[in-house]
């Protein structure tokens, strides 16, 4: 009955509107729960620092689903010819995200509106799955691609990651 | 004398009958002075706030009976259920998932979904909002909460972010407003169900929205 209780007062997950229904009535609220696995192809060593792990944060356009991985997460696959990570991020529910890239403690968008629904990812028409099949999406200079209509994010704001 | 009702956020007809004395909403819903709500809302388990209902007189029941013996008189109080549907982003229903629920009065159940991935829960018409714990997670619910999809005013968007958000679209906060992310949300279920993708609430988008939802 405690770890119930524990459970019950925990800090809810999400918060659902929903409607109440008449004894007899078919209707019904649906609610998913989780949602897809992801995985981003980034270049390695994208802050430039070869000490310091690579942090990288996928993040919903609305600020109310974020994520952080770092390089060293036992989770991240590094490609056949070492140049690349992957990084698997899971249970991301579909909408528009952007990845961002700590680099010298300043997080920078890497790649905007990624597409994310129940069948696959997108960058613009390409598949996310094309993608990491081809390589990694093509950032040459990750200090080039700092945020060109919204600049650097600040996360002291937009991050609940504690970055 | 009949009274005018202007509904608040988390009220429905039962509450509202509830409230005024009558036992079953539809002495209020049927009543032909609210002909055109009942146009404008068809469910009456989803209503606006800022709907106005005309509640009528309650009339006093008589019933007469002899003096010097015992009766019993059986008073129906209205219930209410909570439906909820629960599935995997691939549409796989979670079947005999169990799961604990504790209601704002604090009354407390366990149960488990049905072979459809029902959760099917009587609800007091006093109880407003529930924590759900089901497959690992912990979910706040707001009993009564959702809001119409159409015919509402300033063109409020809240209904629809609700249903968005309950099936995994982040379509942001319930806040009604049309931006970016209720945009990519509505163009995603378009996308995922063959529609015209505009990222606008047409009506055949919201009609596919709530079936979708269930209501």
């Amino acid at each position: 009955m405690a770890a119930e209780s524990d459970v019950l007062g925990a800090e809810p997950d999400a918060t659902h509107d929903v409607a109440l229904f008449n004894p007899g009535e078919s209707e019904h609220n649906t609610i998913v729960l989780g949602g897809v696995d992801v995985v981003i192809p980034l270049e390695l060593d994208m802050d430039g620092d070869p000490f310091q792990d690579d942090a990288v944060c996928l993040r919903s356009q609305g600020g109310d689903w974020e994520h952080v991985m770092l390089s060293s997460d036992p989770e991240v696959l590094s490609a056949p010819d070492k140049r690349h990570l992957y990084y698997p991020f899971h249970e991301v529910p579909s909408g528009l995200f952007n990845v961002d890239v700590r680099i010298a403690e300043n997080w920078v968008t890497v790649i905007s509106n990624l597409l994310v629904s129940r069948g696959a990812a997108y960058i613009g028409d390409t598949p996310l799955d094309e993608t990491v099949a081809n390589g990694s999406p093509a950032i040459d200079d990750p200090h080039a691609l700092v945020d060109r209509e919204e600049g650097p994010v600040d996360h002291s704001t937009d991050c609940g990651c504690g970055h | 004398m009949a009274k005018k009702h202007i509904v608040r956020q988390g009220e429905c007809f039962s509450r509202i009958a509830a409230r005024y004395g009558f036992t079953d909403w539809r002495a209020l819903y049927d009543h032909p002075a609210n002909s055109k709500l009942r146009k404008k809302r068809p469910n009456p388990n989803v209503i606006f706030p800022g709907d106005t209902i005309v509640v009528p007189e309650n009339r006093v029941k008589e019933e007469p009976l002899p003096t010097g013996n015992l009766h019993r008189f059986v008073v129906h109080s209205p219930s209410k259920f909570l439906r909820i549907v629960f599935q995997t982003p691939k549409g796989v229903k979670l079947t005999n998932e169990p799961y604990s629920i504790r209601f704002d009065s604090g009354r407390t159940k366990k149960g488990t979904t049905g072979g459809d991935g029902l959760l099917n829960e009587p609800v007091a018409i006093n109880e407003f909002a529930a924590t759900l714990s089901i497959d690992d997670r912990t979910l706040s619910l707001n009993l009564g909460h959702l809001n119409p999809t159409g015919d509402v005013e300033e063109d409020d968007l809240s209904g629809i972010q609700a249903r968005l958000n309950n099936l995994g679209y982040t379509a942001g906060p319930n806040d009604g407003i049309y931006g970016r992310n209720t945009r990519s949300a509505l163009a995603l279920v378009q996308v995922e169900e063959d529609l015209d993708v505009n990222g606008l609430p047409d009506q055949t988008t919201l009609a596919k929205l709530e079936a979708l939802h269930g209501c």
